[in-house]
């Protein structure tokens, strides 16, 4: 199969996939609509101004659309930070960038920033810096030039870990009514969100996955060595400042609007990995939405498993994220390390 | 002390005759958080004259899914305010949701969250706020 056939291919399935499982979340939750209603709704059969159809095209859908949405952003800026360091365990997480965005937000939160369209706005902005801030400090603390797995993912806690000492030092400094919730959105949590916000979110991540994904064919050459893929024409240095804007900005935007959900760049790009192998031309976009799959369906776990409750999705994706990591370690990267 | 019980029974009379409307307390926004079926507020909404749709929730103050809130089709709902002019509030959110029937009545509420959530005397300032917001009728 050529590589242009393999790639419609493989973004058909994974569609077809993300459809599916979309389809099936409109069916879950604690409102408890039969399946009927559910239908009804979609099909306009119950008038705008029924609860079936609120609950269903108001509340659920935005949320499917949020979560696929940050999914999908979350892998490609693992896929992207995983090539820009050439370390298979980096990830916006691991390495401090979710940590440091969402140092950003807290403070912009504590400045007044919140809710409407135009506090997203800048609320975003505040998580692009923040998430900036925090690849610079890693990049720093691992020391600039070659970097081994293992520093690089020891500078990614220690900042990550900084970051989250000093989200706790405005907390406690700030009025708990400006930062409530901010315990739960610190898990990471999906919320429905509004139109506007959401056409938002949608803009800054596609702006995100435009800087990642014209570059796929270099980022496989940067796989071969910086040098290498010098001689082969790539400006690497600028390559290498793009992809990282790209991730820390699918990573800011993610952070902003639904908290820093982990391990999602880890768990995601892996899976295709070994089901479709290293190219990043096939993977970038493949990543895009299987991201969403993955987050769709944890968080689909999340907002139904302790009905009338919910959990907050990253603990789902911890829950998934931790051993997942572990047994990379242990079988995969053991020669790395 | 005896004022304050007199202004409570007060209360309890002029909401005795109405009906018991179902009242969604919104505690904080994002991620909702209610009154359980422990909490001071569930009792004050009792005492007003009202049923809260999460009274008979586990906790004290339970994590509750926006769909579930919708879906019990609050009658009136109140959002606490928090102290400063920040905090709680975020009524832009709930209008959109126009066929939950304390939307489409036009029953959407601010109430003192200071009033209501502490212990203390001012509780009944508080009560008489939630009376008025759950039964305007009555104190016409």
């Amino acid at each position: 199969m050529s590589p242009g056939a393999r790639l419609v291919a493989v973004l058909g399935v994974l569609a077809l996939v993300l459809l599916l499982v979309g389809a099936a979340a409109l069916f879950v939750g604690s409102a408890a609509l039969s399946p009927g209603a559910v239908l009804a709704a979609l099909t306009g059969r119950t008038g705008a101004r029924s609860i079936e159809s609120v609950v269903t095209l108001s509340i659920r859908l935005p949320r499917i659309a949020v979560a696929a949405l940050a999914g999908g952003a979350l892998a490609v800026a693992g896929v992207a930070f995983q090539a820009l360091t050439r370390n298979p365990l980096a990830e916006p997480s691991v390495l401090g960038v979710s940590g440091g965005a969402a140092f950003g937000v807290v403070i912009g939160q504590s400045v007044g920033l919140g809710f409407g369209v135009l506090g997203a706005a800048g609320l975003t902005a505040f998580a692009f810096a923040g998430a900036v801030v925090a690849a610079g400090a890693v990049y720093l603390v691992a020391g600039a030039g070659r970097l081994s797995v293992q520093t690089l993912l020891l500078a990614g806690v220690i900042v990550g870990l900084f970051f989250a000492s000093a989200i706790t030092v405005v907390i406690s400094f700030v009025d708990v009514n400006r930062l409530g919730g901010v315990i739960h959105w610190l898990l990471g949590n999906l919320a429905t969100i509004p139109p506007a916000s959401l056409g938002l979110f949608a803009l800054t991540a596609a702006a995100g996955l435009a800087l990642v994904l014209p570059h796929a064919r270099e980022l496989n050459l940067l796989a071969l060595g910086e040098e290498a893929a010098q001689q082969l024409g790539v400006d690497a240095e600028r390559l290498k400042l793009q992809i990282f804007a790209g991730a820390a900005l699918l990573t800011a935007s993610v952070v902003a609007f639904a908290g820093p959900i982990g391990f999602v760049g880890l768990i995601v790009p892996h899976a295709l990995r070994l089901l479709l192998g290293p190219d990043n031309r096939l993977l970038v976009p493949a990543a895009f939405v299987g991201g969403g799959i993955f987050l769709l369906a944890a968080d689909t776990v999340a907002r139904s498993i302790v009905a009338p409750a919910e959990l907050s999705v990253g603990v789902i994706t911890s829950f998934c994220g931790a051993p997942f990591f572990v047994w990379l370690l242990r079988t995969r990267y053991r020669a790395l390390l | 002390m005896a004022g304050l019980r007199a202004r409570v029974r007060a209360v309890e009379q002029a909401v005795a005759a109405g009906s018991r409307p179902r009242v969604l307390y919104v505690l904080w926004p994002e991620p909702l958080i209610v009154p359980g079926r422990e909490s001071l507020v569930t009792e004050l909404i009792e005492i007003a004259g009202g049923r809260s749709i999460s009274a008979s929730e586990g906790t004290d103050y339970p994590r509750f899914a926006l769909e579930a809130a919708v879906a019990r089709a609050p009658e009136v709902i109140l959002l606490a305010n928090h102290s400063a002019s920040t905090g709680g509030i975020d009524r832009e959110r709930w209008r959109g949701l126009t066929s939950v029937p304390a939307i489409r009545d036009g029953r959407l509420h601010a109430v003192n969250g200071d009033l209501l959530h502490r212990y203390g005397p001012r509780i009944v300032d508080g009560l008489e706020q939630l009376a008025r917001a759950i039964h305007p009728e009555a104190f016409r």
